[in-house]
């Protein structure tokens, strides 16, 4: 289970890293 | 804590240089690179671009090559040979021993990009008609002086990173003799090792908990996947269904995205009305950084918890 949650939240951290490169235009996304 | 990662990471250096392999990937990538000079001559007035393009990626496909090489053998090797046993009781915590394995391998990676990145310029230096003074008296001076500094340092391993940076400057110096456009092709350099520091925190994470060959197999998935990003994100095609097409969106948000270390050439040379190219290439590098630190430390994470027995 606990290992489910980490995996699900890393997903999640991952997902919201490539959010912000679209926020702060870290590298645009399409040029 | 620095001291001890970085006695880590130069002892990873060291122990990936005096690899054999790496030697032959660095002698096929130099060859391709002065290859690129006679398949220029093919081209019908176009010689200076097929120099350049295919100098940066064969530069681009051998730097990931042997990211994935260290990436997946690196770690293991310490735990297939016991060395790892003699190292964790010593006062060093197990992620410092992780960070340390991750800086050691870009450490190799961004000489190698630095070396190769020198023979670029110097062989665009030639296309480009420098002065055939500075086309053979630079690699000999820079030789020289490398086997001038291995003869009398203690360190030899020490003098490469810092030789490399100073190749790949005097180069830049020989290269800005011509009318070569150097800002962009030293952004692309600096891309590539960009690319190169994301997908060896890639290969950590995976080896941190497998085996090589997987290891291997996962990180050049992710890397494929990963070059495909904006496709993927922007895909419209009758023959997928739309789950699949939602499928592959999904995907494109959660993989890091490669494609930005291989933007289109006028991203590097022009303003766009969203960014300069100074500004795409050091948000990018942003972005290739943190993604690669939360990499590092989920490979942190399962590292602390494994049990070595």
């Amino acid at each position: 289970m606990q290992r489910a949650l980490g995996v699900v939240g890393f997903i999640g951290i991952l997902i919201v890293v490539n959010a912000l490169s679209w926020v702060f235009g870290w590298g645009l996304w399409v040029y | 804590m620095l001291g001890r990662i970085w006695a880590i990471t130069i002892n990873t250096f060291r122990e990936a240089v005096r690899d054999r392999v790496l030697l032959g990937v660095l002698g096929a990538a130099g060859s391709v690179l002065l290859f690129s000079l006679a398949l220029a001559e093919l081209s019908l007035d176009q010689q200076r671009r097929v120099v350049l393009d295919i100098g940066l990626a064969s530069i681009s496909l051998f730097s990931v090559v042997m990211a994935v090489f260290l990436g997946s053998s690196l770690l293991y090797k310490e735990i297939e040979r016991r060395t790892l046993y003699v190292i964790l009781p010593k006062p060093i915590r197990r992620h410092e021993f992780l960070i340390g394995k991750y800086l050691g391998i870009t450490l190799t990676a961004t000489v190698f990009v630095c070396i190769m990145g020198a023979i670029q310029l110097w062989v665009t230096s030639i296309q480009a008609g420098a002065a055939a003074v500075f086309v053979i008296g630079a690699p000999i001076v820079l030789l020289a002086i490398l086997g001038g500094a291995m003869w009398k340092a203690t360190d030899r391993t020490a003098v490469v990173p810092p030789w490399s940076a100073f190749a790949l400057f005097v180069t830049a110096l020989l290269a800005s003799t011509t009318d070569v456009e150097l800002m962009p092709l030293l952004a692309s350099l600096l891309l590539i090792a960009g690319e190169i520091v994301l997908l060896s925190a890639v290969a950590m994470l995976f080896s941190s908990f497998s085996t090589p060959f997987m290891t291997g197999a996962f990180t050049v998935g992710v890397w494929l996947v990963g070059r495909s990003a904006d496709d993927m994100s922007n895909i419209s095609s009758r023959a997928l269904t739309p789950e699949v097409e939602s499928l592959l969106h999904a995907l494109a948000w959660v993989v890091p995205n490669f494609d930005l270390f291989v933007p289109h050439p006028r991203a590097l040379m022009e303003a766009s009305a969203a960014m300069s190219p100074a500004g795409y290439v050091a948000s990018t590098m942003a972005y290739g950084l943190v993604y690669a630190a939360v990499l590092i430390g989920a490979a942190c994470g399962v590292f602390a918890k494994r049990d070595f027995v």
